[in-house]
């Protein structure tokens, strides 16, 4: 009984194991392989995030776009819609929400060509970048700026001074109230009219809501 | 057949590993892409990006000169920086004005004001050229709201315009004046510059520094007249008014048309010193400032034709002629440091020593008075 009941067991291993590597099998096919894995630490992120040397600069932007440099390539993420509106030449449209998808993986990682991507603003690519950066991929940088201000203080009329970098302007000259409150010497002041009349005495006001103190 | 029943499903798993390693993309695999360095003319790189920026020197906006009026009426919005010596500034300047040295200009430009928060920044000196050398800088650099006050604070101050403008004014070389037309340079290479720079903007940014530290940029009518074949003498002026009498030897430029690479830029020699004049010495200075920073070695007359046949701008209708209506005597305000708007200002209590016709508005020096914490 026993020799032939060893029989039957090892009639059936083979078929045991075969279903055994058919089940591992199986699971190996219908896992879901994660398509992106992050390749850097939060570490090594912190560090790159820290030297800045992501972003182009007007000045650098300008040499590119008026050179035509062919090493550079512009990506838009912005919607399609914003995209055909206008922007910049010969640049490429990958809406935000389709950044990740796998027929642009060899667009936003590859050793070909460096990737200036660009949003309206400049805050609008940082994200994207931290992802694609994060993930491994390479030669990927951000239009310093965005879109908004290169259009408005680059390409239509050169006055990069005047917008402002980070796609923000300020209302006040915070320095001049500043200065106005604490009396320094060197920074900047705008003035208020004075009177017009040369009158011979000007009186001060004596309300302190004037002179902008706490 | 025990052992192809192992056999099969182990290739089969091996295949399977395989696969899955070559479908996970490995970034890894790919460089870093660094910049081949450019080897660059930097004369050409500068001249291409300061015409493709907008191509301010034959911009409508140039020159950028605004009247003393102008000014007052506008104080509330505009950032007035005054260029001139500190002991001046002190004695007496426009309401709210900061004193910075044209030396530092860029720097203070850069880290100390919120450029676009003004309609206008105005520079301010004694009679109009240092400004207006100065604001041609910021407008290259990407300022286009820097502007001038014609005339300098000769226009605001009575006093000034009596140490510069009104004594400057004359017409020693009327009888002098030429009508023949005098044939432009042949076409040269633009002046060899080295910054060490790449880019356009950075080269720019370089020589904005040089020519602002290095300063020199006028000659006046009797220097030139010395020895006139030693310069190359530009007439900035439209044909017409050429062609009614200008200074011996000058050749015309037309202004906002010729000074570009493809017109007529490369008439202008690089072996010589090169004089540009216009009715007040302004523009010229917005002139110079641009040829300085292209190389040439560009000079402006002081007080243009102002300064050699002033009657004949009136009475040839050339027009721009200083005279006695350009001054405004406006109140200055004392002190050191940039005044807190006309409620943080009021009277001298103590007359001033001298009998200074402007009305000094002395502002009272305590903190508690400038308000704040």
């Amino acid at each position: 009984m026993e020799i032939i009941g060893h029989k039957k067991i090892s009639n059936k291993l083979p078929i045991l194991g075969i279903v055994f590597i058919l089940i591992v099998i199986l699971g190996l096919v219908t896992m879901e392989i994660p398509r992106h894995i992050y390749r850097l630490s939060t570490e090594e992120m912190l560090e790159k995030t820290m030297k800045h040397d992501y972003i182009i600069r007007y000045d650098k932007f300008f040499d590119i776009y008026h050179n035509n440099d062919s090493l550079y390539r512009f990506i838009d993420l912005r919607s399609a819609k914003d995209y055909q509106i206008s922007h910049l030449e010969g640049a490429i449209n990958i809406p935000i929400s389709k950044i990740l998808d796998f027929k642009y993986r060899d667009i936003v990682n590859q050793d070909e060509k460096i990737n200036v991507l660009y949003y309206s603003d400049q805050g609008g690519a940082c994200a994207p970048w931290m992802i694609l950066t994060q993930l491994g991929y390479k030669n990927n940088y951000i239009l310093g700026g965005g879109y908004d201000y290169v259009k408005n203080h680059i390409i239509d009329e050169y006055s990069p001074m005047l917008g402002s970098f980070l796609g923000e302007k300020a209302k006040y000259d915070y320095k001049e109230i500043i200065n106005n409150t604490a009396g320094g010497a060197s920074a900047s002041s705008a003035s208020n009219d004075v009177s017009d009349t040369p009158a011979p005495i000007i009186k001060k006001k004596a309300s302190a809501e004037e002179e902008g103190g706490c | 057949m025990n052992k192809k029943a192992y056999f099969l499903p182990i290739i089969f798993f091996a295949l399977l590993f395989v696969n899955i390693g070559c479908s996970t993309d490995n970034p890894k695999n790919k460089k870093l892409i660094k910049e081949p360095a450019k080897e660059i003319n930097e004369s050409e790189a500068l001249v291409k990006f300061l015409e493709q920026s907008g191509n301010i020197i034959n911009a409508k906006r140039i020159p950028t000169l605004i009247s003393a009026e102008k000014v007052k009426a506008n104080l509330k919005n505009f950032l007035v920086i005054d260029l001139r010596k500190h002991s001046d500034y002190v004695a007496g300047h426009i309401d709210g004005a900061v004193n910075v040295s044209i030396k530092d200009l860029v720097s203070y430009m850069k880290t100390k004001v919120a450029a676009e928060v003004y309609d206008k920044i105005v520079l301010v000196c004694y009679s109009g050229h240092k400004a207006s050398f100065a604001a041609m800088t910021l407008q290259l650099l990407g300022y286009k709201n820097a502007y001038a006050m014609k005339w300098g604070m000769s226009s605001w101050d009575k006093n000034t315009a009596s140490t510069k403008w009104l004594k400057a004014i004359s017409d020693k070389y009327s009888s002098k004046l030429e009508k023949t037309d005098n044939p432009k340079g042949a076409k040269t290479k633009l002046p060899e510059i080295k910054t060490g720079k790449v880019l356009g903007y950075d080269i720019l940014e370089e020589r904005a520094k040089t020519i602002l530290n290095k300063l020199d940029f006028k000659i006046s009518v009797d220097k030139l007249m010395e020895n006139p074949s030693d310069y190359y003498i530009i007439n900035y002026w439209p044909d017409y008014n050429y062609q009614k009498g200008h200074l011996p030897g000058a050749i015309q430029y037309d202004p906002k048309l010729s000074l570009t690479a493809d017109k007529e830029l490369l008439t202008l020699p690089t072996d010589k010193k090169i004089v540009v004049y216009c009715y007040t010495g302004q523009n010229a200075s917005y002139t110079a400032a641009y040829l300085q920073i292209l190389g040439y070695d560009a000079y402006t007359l002081t007080y243009g034709a102002n300064s050699f046949m002033h009657s004949k701008l009136t009475s040839l209708k050339i027009g721009h002629a200083f005279n006695s209506s350009q001054i405004k005597n406006y109140p200055l305000v004392e002190g050191e440091l940039p005044s807190i708007k006309k409620e943080g200002a009021t009277v001298s209590e103590e007359p001033e020593e001298d009998n200074a016709t402007p009305i000094i508005i002395k502002k009272k020096s305590t903190a508690e008075e400038e308000g704040g914490c």
